[in-house]
């Protein structure tokens, strides 16, 4: 299991707007550098993110090379009804994390 | 964006071989921004995904902010921000959107789709650039509509290529 930093506003008020980010170590290797002996270092990255608050989708992302080791994303939510925010991260080699955190709605 | 209407007037009239003490820092990156902007970059694999996405759309540019730093020191961790104008609702909403950088080996930085739960279409990652370049952004709405936004980042250090270290 990876680590994996997720953070939202602790408690918050029907229909607000949060933001949210999510955080996985992860070496991102992209495929194309070279190791000591001048071989490729094979390409091993997380491929895909997702979320989801509640049955509903939030966000759905394809991740490419491109993106950075230890893959951050910040995205909006709003927040309608305590539930369940459903973090999950694919990637090759077998790489599969889900995260689940629970967003507080309401006084 | 002062700076960056400078250069591209510089290179224009061909004042490439100004001296380095007249444009100091910024000629270090000249010919980089030049070669960059000049004819002879192979656009190809970022053309075909554009057409891919709009699937024969017009592509209009507007609504899309792309926030990136005008100067990048470390070209292996761009912070980046996109910023789409879009109520959101569900009867008017952006349904995805696709980042790209034309000139890495892999033009395809990330591509989303917005679900019914996304309340506001604006995303925030960290991405790599192997080299100074303009990215662009494109964002299908739900009527079918292709928006494209773009901006230039100035890549100091390049990523991707780099042997490993130890």
């Amino acid at each position: 299991m990876a680590n994996s930093i997720i953070s939202f506003k602790a408690r918050a008020e029907p229909n607000e707007l949060i933001e949210v980010r999510a955080l996985i170590a992860h070496p991102m290797e992209t495929g194309f550098r070279t190791n000591d002996s001048g071989k490729l270092v094979a390409r091993n990255i997380i491929e895909s993110f997702t979320c989801h608050y509640g049955e509903a989708l939030v966000i759905d992302m394809k991740l490419n090379p491109s993106i950075a080791a230890n893959p951050y994303i910040r995205f909006f939510v709003r927040a309608q009804s305590t539930g369940p925010l459903e973090f999950v991260w694919r990637g090759q080699q077998g790489f599969e994390q889900r995260e689940i955190r629970t967003l507080t709605v309401g006084s | 964006m002062k700076r960056r209407e400078t250069i591209e007037s510089l290179i224009a009239l061909g004042a490439t071989r100004l001296s380095f003490s007249a444009l100091g820092l910024m000629s270090c990156l000249g010919p980089n921004f030049a070669k960059a902007q000049a004819t002879g970059v192979d656009l190809t694999a970022s053309n075909e995904a554009i057409k891919e996405f709009a699937q024969g759309k017009p592509i209009v540019q507007k609504n899309v902010q792309i926030d990136v730093a005008s100067l990048i020191d470390n070209g292996n961790t761009v912070p980046i921000q996109i910023g789409v104008v879009s109520p959101m609702t569900a009867q008017d909403r952006v349904v995805s959107l696709l980042l790209l950088a034309p000139l890495n080996p892999v033009v395809k930085v990330f591509e989303t789709n917005f679900g019914e739960r996304c309340a506001k279409a604006d995303i925030s990652t960290r991405i790599r650039l192997a080299t100074t370049q303009t990215l662009i952004a494109l964002v299908r709405n739900h009527d079918g509509q292709i928006w494209q936004g773009q901006a230039e980042a100035l890549v100091t250090l390049a990523a991707c290529i780099e042997p490993a270290d130890g």
